[in-house]
């Protein structure tokens, strides 16, 4: 009952000052409410910083490459070697910051290609609703989903020349699937309302009913997966990393450093453990950030 | 004195939302004597639910707060009831009928285990075995008029259809009987027909037994014909209460005034003025009368300061500055009020 | 009800149709003559060439295929380019460490999911929630690779508690094979410190690929409850004085279920490609281990066969999933999904 007449009372604010800024309060409103979306905020700026700038931000740039030092080699982390350094004498410190920049390169990379790809699919097959087209589309979704993803990606991969490219190539190829089928779920019910029954009506054009009419009405849960999904390719990417596939050594990566850093254990455990906080941290800022994101376009009260 | 049932005394509840306090109730007084039939009338959202709710303690306490008030219920007061007590309440001294038909029945477990459970647990049929708990859940469902009671109790909530739903909580409720039943605006997805014949059951359930009920309604309509006595309730506030005929024959708040208008007469005469406006916003509401923003009559102390209550004639009560001039002693206990705030 | 099961396994096998013709395709277009790969660059071109006729690679891509099914339908996958066997064979020895593995990790997601969920949503808003909110966080940053390295070198080297590599320690012979699972067949041959010793070596990897799903599903089940605690059938069952523990293990905990056991089922798929990496780090001898390999070394063969057995066993999961939710909520019972 309260909950009611909080909904008006919000409803009207909103129609008292419809001005652009003050929508943008209450979104900047709803996202604060929850302490852990600023502090995901603040993990992903700080990731983003970490790997634009990862070579004026690092002690030892030289180390990310072929670098050996066996005088400084294996040693625990100290003040010159913040997290120590691993069997050849590099900077683990260095190398993690630059983890970064691979990992968050991959997460875009793959987004700016399966996110349009899939919306695109999942548009067409949703306004064509219950035709041919939608058969054909979903099936070959559903055809995509039948096995997890990390299986099929460590097989493109690995079929594949192992390298960076290669690993962004699979995992891309997995992920276009999930953007099908949820924007499939909002537009099938949408491309049933009358607003656009209307847009037929007036003669708007296929492309345009897909694209201004349905489109807008998808974009917060796109958003929202988008912002969840960055945390997922990075440690899908990590696992790839992991076998061997993806960025190939001396580049670091987060999976192959955990993996080299995993033979050295438990005396050398500062080879396995901070890669892991890198992969943690990115992770953990991504999904909060998603929450966030999610908090924001929610049209509740409470 | 006839013996009370229930008795609510300077009630205020409070719902906990992110913009602060929502003041839903605010300080009724209000009693039920022992087999009378009294109405709650009110548009919705003004805070009839909340307090039938919380007079059986279901509203979850991390949501609402109470600041001040009691409800007694045969002399104990269930706002400081523990567990048991407060089982004993629900299963032997009141239930009640959900206004929300559609949301009332548990969606995943058949009307037959929902009802067997209500039975069993009464302990109102301590020796049944568990057929005759299942024939006493059958004749539940005929009572209200439902044919092929073993069809139903098979059936889950979804299958059925709203106005045999809300038959169902009407069923589930009068299934094991209670001394208070209160009915929270039971028919409005009935048909006028079927109204009629529950409106006619719940009278003669409570006549007959000795029983009492609580008819929550926004239909002057239904009051007149079913309850003794009635309150008008308006934003947490109960702004009149007396008779049903001396309510009829004398409305005396100006929101009473302009509900007996809002009923759509048989005569003709076109449709009413109506009341202008919304019910209040409760985290902040109107400093005086929360009536005062939509009143015809309001005037400045109005905007001010609390109405009394004053009883104009035998046990017809208003709270309305109108009437506040008649004795000295009300503006007293005005200033009595004023001090919980 | 056997209409709907119909209609899924027919879906299933459509589907899993498209699964071969999508692993073919990938296994097929690897770069470099796959003769080559198998045989090695030293193989003789007589050699090459059998392989080749073998293979069906003289012939165009969708006629290949067809063979290749043909085959595979008839339980021929070929023969693996890395143990020289029939692949079916490989798989037939591998197999059940895996089920066992998963089943065993399923049963912890269960238990864990529903003791967690259930003890949040009791003490919601307390220290408990949080404690088990803070689990959740943890859960979702770190991978079930790293939780497995961390256990491995905690409870396996540092304090060494449990048993960590293999299925069982060397000095037990395997029990008589019935079904292929060590614990059931320990028990079943009456071998019970087989049966142990097999369950204790199962303990740390089942648990690794069980904590992440574990924490982050207790998270739904916890707010599925607090949500279904607010609505009109909690309050009008609390009305009618039923007992507190009744309301909460029947009538607030079955309508909560369904998300739970819905995100469960994707979980395990999760836990199917996480097992990859996890029976890689304990040298666990199932046929994720055996995939793995198969794909490091470009066995095309084991790989096609891998991905599809994942692919089956993933659909009857969700088949499983289904049938329980639609056990769960009436609602979910007509038209499918």
């Amino acid at each position: 009952m309260s909950g009611d007449v909080n909904m008006t009372a919000a409803k009207k604010k909103g129609l008292l000052s419809p001005s652009a800024k003050e929508n943008l309060r209450i979104y900047w409103y709803k996202f604060t409410r929850n302490r852990l979306s600023v502090f995901g905020l603040i993990l992903v700026c700080l990731s983003l910083l970490f790997a634009i700038f990862a070579k004026q931000i690092v002690p030892y740039p030289e180390h990310i490459g072929t670098f050996v030092d066996y005088a400084n080699a294996s040693q625990a982390p100290s003040g010159s070697y913040w997290f120590g350094t691993d069997q050849m004498g590099r900077d683990v410190f260095s190398r993690v910051i630059y983890c970064f920049r691979g990992a968050l390169l991959m997460s875009v990379v793959v987004l700016a290609i399966a996110v349009p790809v899939g919306t695109l699919l999942g548009l067409i097959a949703g306004y064509y609703h219950g035709t041919k087209i939608d058969t054909v589309i979903m099936r070959i979704t559903d055809v995509f989903l039948s096995v997890p993803a990390l299986i099929l990606a460590l097989c493109i991969a690995s079929i594949l020349k192992p390298n960076m490219m290669n690993s962004m190539l699979a995992v891309t190829i997995m992920w276009w699937p999930w953007y099908t089928r949820l924007v499939y779920g909002q537009a099938s019910s949408i491309s049933g309302e009358y607003f656009v029954k209307n847009a037929e009506l007036v003669g708007a054009s296929k492309m345009h009913i897909m694209l201004k009419e349905i489109l807008p009405n998808c974009l917060s849960p796109i958003f929202t997966k988008m912002a969840l999904d960055v945390g997922w390719v990075i440690l899908m990417g990590a696992s790839l990393s992991f076998v061997g596939l993806g960025e190939q050594p001396p580049t670091p990566a987060f999976g192959q450093m955990i993996s080299d850093g995993a033979s050295y254990m438990p005396d050398m455990w500062w080879m396995t453990i901070f890669p892991a906080v890198g992969v943690a941290f990115m992770i953990l800022g991504f999904n909060f950030l998603g929450d966030g994101i999610r908090d924001m376009f929610d049209k509740g009260g409470h | 004195m006839a013996e009370k049932v229930l008795n609510i005394q300077d009630l205020s509840i409070w719902y906990k939302t992110y913009r602060g306090m929502s003041k839903v109730v605010d300080h009724i007084d209000m009693f039920v004597n022992k087999g009378e039939k009294v109405g709650l009338v009110g548009e919705s959202g003004c805070g009839k639910t909340t307090t039938m709710k919380t007079i059986l303690r279901v509203i979850d306490k991390d949501i609402i707060h109470v600041p001040n008030g009691t409800v007694e219920f045969n002399g104990k007061n269930v706002l400081k009831m523990n567990k048991d007590e407060l089982l004993e309440l629900r299963r032997k001294g009141a239930s009640m009928i959900s206004q929300s038909p559609m949301s009332a029945l548990n969606p995943v477990f058949t009307i037959g285990e929902q009802l067997f459970d209500i039975i069993k647990f009464s302990g109102q049929y301590p020796k049944a075995t568990k057929a005759e708990m299942i024939e006493v859940a059958k004749q539940a469902i005929t009572s209200v008029m439902l044919s092929d009671p073993d069809r139903i109790m098979d059936s889950y909530p979804h299958q059925l259809s709203g106005g045999m739903r809300q038959r169902i909580c009407i069923a589930s409720s009068l299934v094991t009987p209670r001394d208070l039943l209160i009915a929270d605006e039971p028919c409005t997805a009935l048909d006028v027909t079927i109204q009629d014949q529950i409106h006619r059951m719940l009278r003669e359930l409570v006549e007959e037994k000795g029983r009492s009920l609580i008819m929550i309604t926004h239909s002057l309509g239904v009051a007149r014909e079913l309850v003794d006595r009635i309150y008008i309730m308006y934003g947490g506030n109960i702004v009149e209460s007396c008779r049903t005929q001396d309510l009829f024959d004398n409305p005396s708040h100006p929101y009473t005034v302009g509900l007996m208008e809002c009923v759509p007469r048989l005569s003709g005469g076109g449709l009413s003025a109506g009341i202008y406006g919304y019910v209040p916003d409760y985290v902040n509401p109107p400093e005086g009368c929360r009536f005062c923003p939509r009143c015809k009559d309001a005037k400045e102390i109005c905007k001010k300061k609390r109405p009394p209550k004053v009883e104009i004639s035998p046990e017809h009560f208003v709270s309305c500055f109108k009437y506040a001039g008649a004795s000295a002693s009300q503006s007293e206990e005005e200033g009595g009020a004023e001090k919980h705030e | 009800m056997g209409k709907f099961i119909g209609k899924r396994l027919l879906l299933g096998i459509l589907v899993l149709l498209g699964t071969s013709i999508l692993i073919f395709t990938i296994a097929r277009i690897v770069p470099g003559d796959v003769a080559t790969i198998a045989l090695g660059s030293r193989a003789t071109d007589a050699a090459k060439e059998a392989l080749r006729e073998e293979l069906y690679l003289n012939d165009a891509l969708p006629v290949q295929y067809l063979k290749w099914l043909g085959d595979v339908l008839h339980g021929n996958f070929g023969n693996s380019f890395i143990t020289k066997r029939p692949v079916m064979m490989d798989v037939k020895q591998f197999l059940p460490a895996t089920v066992e593995l998963a089943l065993v990790a399923g049963v912890f997601m269960f238990i864990g999911t529903f003791g967690l969920g259930i003890l949040a949503a009791k003490h919601k808003n307390t220290w408990v929630d949080g404690l088990i909110r803070i689990l959740s966080y943890i859960g979702i940053a770190i991978p079930a690779f790293v939780v497995g390295i961390l256990l491995l070198l905690l409870l396996g080297y540092a304090f060494p508690v449990l048993p960590v590599l293999g299925r069982l320690s060397s000095d037990l012979t395997p029990p008589t094979a019935i079904t292929g699972l060590y614990i059931l067949d320990g028990l079943l041959t009456g071998n019970f410190h087989v049966a142990w010793d097999a369950f204790l070596h199962l303990l740390l990897p089942a648990f690794a690929l069980a904590l992440g799903p574990i924490v982050q599903d207790a998270r739904v089940l916890r707010s599925s409850m607090v949500d279904n605690s607010g609505r009109e059938y909690m309050a009008v069952s609390t009305g009618y004085g039923l007992p507190p523990g009744l309301l909460t293990r029947k009538y607030l905990l079955k309508p909560s279920a369904t998300s739970a056991v819905t995100m469960m089922g994707m979980d395990f798929s999760a836990l199917l490609g996480q097992a990859f990496l996890v029976e890689k780090i304990f040298n666990w001898p199932g046929i994720s281990r055996y995939g793995i390999n198969a794909m490091l070394n470009k066995d095309l063969n084991a790989i096609c066969a891998v991905v599809l057995i994942i692919g089956l066993t993933y659909f009857l999961v969700n088949l499983v999933v289904d049938l329980i939710i639609a056990g769960l909520d009436p609602r979910m019972r007509i038209g499918g999904k």
